[in-house]
C-alpha cells in the first residue's frame, strides 16, 4: 500500500461521501423541517439516474441528461409530495414507514415496466473521461474529482441557502416550532413541497453522477438509501452539518475499511482467510461504527439533545 | 359474540380447511402455499408483539428470521455432511431433528434479541429504526461475506428435516407441523396481551409516562416483549428454511423485514389475526396477480399505500370495527 | 404529628440563562395538605418535575420518607409511595377506566410480569381497583374508555390512579384544572378525604379550593418561595398581594 494508492483511496471515500451528503442532506432536511421518515429518497435517486440516461442516450449531451436529472426528480418529489407525502405529515413514523415503503414498490415496479430490468448505459462525458493530475504525483479519475467538487460546492450552496435567505431562515424555523411558523403566516404547504422537491433534486442529481461510473439499474437507490440514513443516524437528524461531516466520516470509512482490512489481517492471518475476514468486517463496518456512535451520543453527533 | 372473534374464526377454518380440501383432491401446491402462509404468519405474530403490543417500530426483525433460518441451515449441514460443528472441547455434530432445531433457533434469536435490544432500546424514535436496521445489515453482510456456509449463494439442505413418528417430506404432514406452532402461538400471544405483562406493555405503548408514575420502568417492559418477538420470529425463520429447503443472506436483508411488516400492517396493527390474515392476502396477491404480471409489486405497493392512508385497521380492522376494550 | 413526610432543600434549576428554581425549599408534613400557588410561569412545573424525580436540580436535595432522593428516578420514587397526577391528564387513552386502574394496582404489587392470567381476572386485583374508582368518585364508569371520559372524570381517573399506589404522599398537579363549579366542588370533597391516607402536595389555580383545603401555602414567584404559612397568614400577607395581584392588575 503505496502512500499515492492511499491517497487515491481517500478520494475515493471523498467521492462516496459526497455523493451520500446530497442524498443525506435532503432526507435529514424533510425530516428535520416535517417530521417525516422517507424511503423514498432511494427511488428519487433512481429516477435521476434514469432521467440523465434516457435523455443522453436520445440527444448523446450527459450536460442535457443532468439537466433532465434535476427537473425529473424535482418535478417526481412535487408530484409524491403532493399526491401521499403530505397526509404522512401528521401520522407516526410506522405509519411513514410503510407509505414510503410502499412507494419504492410503485417506483421500483413502474420503471421496471417502462424501461425493463436491464440496466441503461450513461457514459463519463468526454470533457470529464481522462485523470487530472494532482501534486504529489496523483493521477486521479476527472469525473470523479469533478463529483467531489461539485458535492463541496452544494454543500456550500446549501450552507449559504439556510443560513442567509429568506427560505433558509423559513426552514430552520420550521425545525424548530412547525405551528408557529405557521401561525406567523408562512405557507407551511409550499414550504414543504419546497423542501421535498429540494432534496429530491438533490437526490436525482446524485443518482445522475454516480450512474455513470456505476450502472443505472432499478433498485440502485435502495443501499444508497440505507448508507444516507445510517449518515444522518451518525451526524444528528435534522444537521445539515452532520450530514456533511457524517457523510465523509462514512465515505472515507467504508472506502478504507475495504481496502485496508484485508491487509491489517493478512499480517497474522494467512492471505484467503484475512480477505474473507476483512471483506466481512469492512462490510459490517459503517454499522458498528453507527451503533458506537448511537451507544455515546445517543441524538448523533450534532442532533439536537 | 364480538365481531372480531367471529372474523378470526372464519380465517381459522379457513385456513385449515383450504389446504385439507387441497390435499383431499391432491393439489399439493396449495398445501405448500398454504403453509408458507402459516410461517410467514409465524413471523408476524412475534413482530405484532413488539410492534403491534409494543409500539416498536422494529425495522431489523429479519435480524431473527435469519438467524433462525442459518441456525436450522449450520445444524442440518453439518449433519448431513457428516462433520462436526465443533471438535474441541467438546465434540458437537449437527442435527436434522426438528424439535432440537428449534429450541436452537429460539434460544439464539433470543440471544440476539436480548442483546440487540439492551443496545437499541436506549435509543427511541427514528432512531430505534436504524439501529434495529442496522443489526439485521450486520448479519446481512456477515453471512454474504462468510465463505464456509454458502456466503451469497446460500445453503442447500437435501432433506427435509426429521420430525418424530411424522413423514415430513408430505406437504400435508408439514403444513400440519406449521400450522399446530401457528396456533400455539396465536394462543400464547393471545394470553399474553390480556396478560398483566400484556397490559403494561400496551400501556407504555399509548403513555410511557403515565407507566413510570405507576412505578414499571418502561426498559424493562419493552425488552422482554422485544425478546419475546425475537424468539418467535426466529422459530419462523427455522421453518422458512426448513420448507424451502435452503437459506441464504436474503433472509436478513431490510427486504424481509419490511415485508414481514406488510404482513402485520395489511391484517391490522396489534390485532390478534392480523399476522394471519395480512401474510395470507400478501400469498394471495403474490400468486394471483403475480399470474397476471410480473410487475405485480407495483399494485402491491398501491394496495398498501390505500391501507396505509385510508384502512388504517388493516383487513381486520375493517371488517370488524373498532377494537373492544378486552373486560 | 411533626413527621416531615417530603422535605425540598435549597433546590436550583436554570435552563441557559433562566433561572427555573432559585433555592427552594419547603416541606410536606404528615396529614396536611400543603399548597403550592404563584403567578403562571413562576416555576411549579419545573418544581413539582423536581420533585417527582423526571427533572434533576442543578443543587440541593429532594428527601422523602427520611431518604435522600435526588438522584431517583420517577420510577424509584413511585416505587418508595410518591403518588402523581399530571397538569394534563395523562391517562392510557384506549383503556378502560378498570383497565387503568388495574394498571397501577398491578404495578403497585409488583405483578407486572406476569404472562398467562388474564390481569383483569385476578380477584384482588379487581377488588382493590373497584375500591380506588370509588373513592375517586368514579364508580359505575368503569367500563368507559378514557378516551370517551369527560374532562372532570378524566381528572379524578388521574387520582384513583394515584391512589392505586397506596402513596405514603401525593403530588398533585392542577386537579382541578378545566373543570366547572361542580367539578371543583365535588374534587374539593375528594381531596378532603385524600388527606387522612397521605399529605398532599397540591399545585393549584382554583383559590376557593386551595383556601378550602390547604393546612398550609407556599407561594412561589419567579422561582422563588416568596412566603409560606397558613391560609390566613398567606391571605393577610402585603408581600403575596403584590405579587399576585401586582402581577394580575397589570397583565
Amino acid at each position: 500500500m503505496t502512500a499515492i494508492l492511499l491517497i487515491e483511496q481517500i478520494l475515493n471515500g471523498l467521492q462516496l461521501g459526497v455523493m451520500l451528503f446530497l442524498m443525506a442532506a435532503g432526507l435529514t432536511l424533510i425530516f428535520g423541517v416535517m417530521g417525516l421518515i422517507n424511503l423514498a429518497h432511494g427511488s428519487l435517486y433512481m429516477v435521476g439516474a434514469f432521467a440523465c440516461a434516457a435523455v443522453a442516450a436520445a440527444t448523446g449531451s450527459f450536460w442535457l441528461g443532468l439537466v433532465a436529472s434535476l427537473i425529473a426528480a424535482a418535478m417526481a418529489g412535487v408530484i409524491v409530495e403532493m399526491l401521499v407525502i403530505r397526509r404522512l405529515y401528521d401520522r407516526d413514523h410506522l405509519d411513514q414507514v410503510l407509505a414510503t415503503f410502499a412507494l419504492i414498490l410503485v417506483f421500483s415496479e413502474g420503471t421496471r415496466w417502462v424501461f425493463g430490468s436491464f440496466p441503461l448505459y450513461l457514459d463519463v462525458p468526454p470533457l470529464l473521461a481522462g485523470p487530472v493530475s494532482l501534486p504529489g504525483g496523483i493521477e486521479y479519475p476527472a469525473y470523479r474529482f469533478a463529483i467531489i467538487v461539485a458535492g463541496l460546492l452544494i454543500a456550500a450552496g446549501l450552507f449559504l441557502l439556510i443560513a442567509r435567505t429568506r427560505l433558509g431562515i423559513r426552514i430552520r424555523a420550521g425545525e424548530n416550532d412547525r405551528e408557529m411558523i405557521a401561525a406567523l403566516g408562512v405557507d407551511i404547504s409550499l414550504l414543504y413541497t419546497l423542501v421535498f422537491a429540494l432534496g429530491a433534486a438533490l437526490a436525482g442529481f446524485a443518482g445522475a453522477m454516480v450512474g455513470a461510473i456505476q450502472s443505472v439499474q432499478v433498485g440502485m437507490g435502495e443501499p444508497v438509501l440505507i448508507l444516507a440514513f445510517v449518515v444522518i443516524v451518525i451526524g444528528g437528524i435534522g444537521s445539515i452539518r452532520g450530514a456533511l461531516v457524517g457523510a465523509i466520516l462514512v465515505g472515507v470509512t467504508d472506502t478504507l475499511g475495504r481496502v485496508l482490512l484485508p491487509i491489517l489481517f493478512g499480517r497474522f492471518m494467512e492471505a484467503s482467510q484475512a480477505t474473507t475476514v476483512g471483506a466481512a468486517l469492512a462490510s459490517m463496518l459503517i454499522y458498528i461504527l453507527m451503533a458506537v456512535v448511537l451507544l455515546v451520543r445517543p441524538r448523533g453527533l450534532f442532533g439536537a439533545a | 359474540m364480538r365481531r372480531e372473534t367471529i372474523v378470526n374464526l372464519v380465517l381459522a377454518a379457513g385456513f385449515v380447511l383450504v389446504p385439507l380440501v387441497a390435499w383431499m383432491i391432491d393439489e399439493p401446491f396449495v398445501v405448500t402455499l398454504a403453509t408458507r402462509v402459516a410461517i410467514l404468519a409465524l413471523a408476524g405474530i412475534g413482530l405484532n408483539i413488539a410492534l403491534g403490543y409494543g409500539g416498536l417500530v422494529s425495522f431489523g426483525h429479519a435480524a431473527f428470521f435469519g438467524l433462525g433460518g442459518y441456525a436450522m441451515g449450520v445444524l442440518a449441514s453439518h449433519a448431513q455432511s457428516f462433520s462436526p460443528m465443533l471438535t474441541w472441547p467438546v465434540e458437537i455434530s449437527g442435527t436434522k431433528s426438528m424439535l432440537v432445531i428449534w429450541l436452537v433457533a429460539i434460544a439464539v434469536s433470543g440471544l440476539a434479541a436480548l442483546v440487540i435490544g439492551i443496545l437499541s432500546l436506549r435509543t427511541t424514535g427514528v432512531y430505534f429504526i436504524m439501529i434495529t436496521l442496522a443489526f439485521a445489515q450486520m448479519l446481512y453482510y456477515f453471512t454474504v461475506s462468510w465463505p464456509a456456509y454458502g456466503g451469497e449463494d446460500g445453503l442447500s439442505i437435501y432433506v427435509r428435516n426429521s420430525f418424530p413418528g411424522l413423514n415430513t417430506l408430505d406437504p400435508i404432514q408439514f403444513f400440519a407441523i406449521c400450522t399446530a406452532l401457528l396456533f400455539i402461538a396465536l394462543f400464547l400471544s393471545g394470553r399474553l396481551s390480556r396478560s398483566p405483562f400484556g397490559l403494561a406493555l400496551q400501556s407504555v405503548r399509548q403513555n410511557p409516562e403515565r407507566v413510570e408514575a405507576t412505578g414499571i420502568r418502561p426498559f424493562d417492559l419493552r425488552l422482554t416483549a422485544f425478546v419475546i418477538s425475537g424468539m418467535i420470529t426466529g422459530l419462523a425463520g427455522a421453518l422458512f428454511a426448513d420448507l424451502n429447503r435452503f437459506v441464504s443472506p436474503s433472509m436478513f436483508s431490510w427486504h424481509t423485514s419490511g415485508e414481514i411488516m406488510v404482513f402485520v400492517i395489511l391484517g391490522g396493527v396489534g390485532r390478534l389475526f392480523g399476522p394471519l390474515a395480512g401474510a395470507a392476502l400478501f400469498i394471495l396477491l403474490e400468486h394471483w396477480l403475480g399470474g397476471f404480471t410480473t410487475y405485480w409489486q407495483f399494485l402491491l405497493g398501491l394496495l398498501l399505500l390505500g391501507v396505509v392512508l385510508f384502512f388504517r385497521g388493516g383487513l381486520i380492522g375493517t371488517i370488524a370495527g373498532r377494537e373492544v376494550a378486552h373486560d | 404529628m411533626t413527621d416531615t413526610v417530603l422535605s425540598v432543600r435549597n433546590i436550583s434549576k436554570s435552563f441557559g440563562a433562566l433561572l427555573a428554581s432559585n433555592d427552594i425549599s419547603l416541606d410536606l408534613m404528615a396529614g396536611e395538605i400543603h399548597a403550592l400557588i404563584g403567578p403562571n410561569g413562576a416555576g411549579k412545573s419545573t418544581l413539582i418535575k423536581q420533585i417527582a424525580g423526571s427533572l434533576t436540580p442543578d443543587s440541593g436535595t429532594v428527601e422523602f420518607l427520611g431518604r435522600d432522593v435526588t438522584t431517583l428516578d420517577t420510577v424509584a420514587r413511585a416505587r418508595m409511595g410518591l403518588g402523581r397526577s399530571f397538569q394534563v391528564s395523562s391517562v392510557i387513552p384506549d383503556f378502560t377506566v378498570f383497565q387503568n386502574v388495574a394498571l397501577a394496582v398491578q404495578g403497585f404489587r409488583r405483578t407486572t410480569f406476569r404472562f398467562f392470567r388474564p390481569a383483569l381476572g385476578d380477584v384482588a386485583i379487581r377488588k382493590a381497583s373497584m375500591r380506588h374508582i370509588d373513592r375517586a368518585g368514579l364508580a359505575g364508569r368503569e367500563a368507559i374508555r378514557a378516551s370517551d371520559l369527560a374532562h372532570g372524570e378524566r381528572r379524578r381517573l388521574e387520582i384513583a390512579m394515584a391512589l392505586a399506589l397506596e402513596p405514603k404522599a401525593f403530588l398533585l398537579d392542577e386537579p382541578m384544572a378545566g373543570m366547572g363549579p361542580d367539578g371543583s366542588k365535588e374534587m374539593t370533597a375528594i381531596l378532603d378525604e385524600l388527606r387522612r391516607e397521605a399529605p398532599i402536595l397540591l399545585v393549584e389555580h382554583d383559590m376557593d379550593a386551595v383556601f378550602a383545603l390547604a393546612d398550609r401555602i407556599s407561594v412561589l414567584v419567579y422561582g422563588q418561595v416568596i412566603a409560606t404559612g397558613t391560609v390566613d397568614e398567606i391571605r393577610k400577607s402585603a408581600e403575596v398581594r403584590q405579587a399576585y395581584l401586582g402581577d394580575e392588575a397589570n397583565a
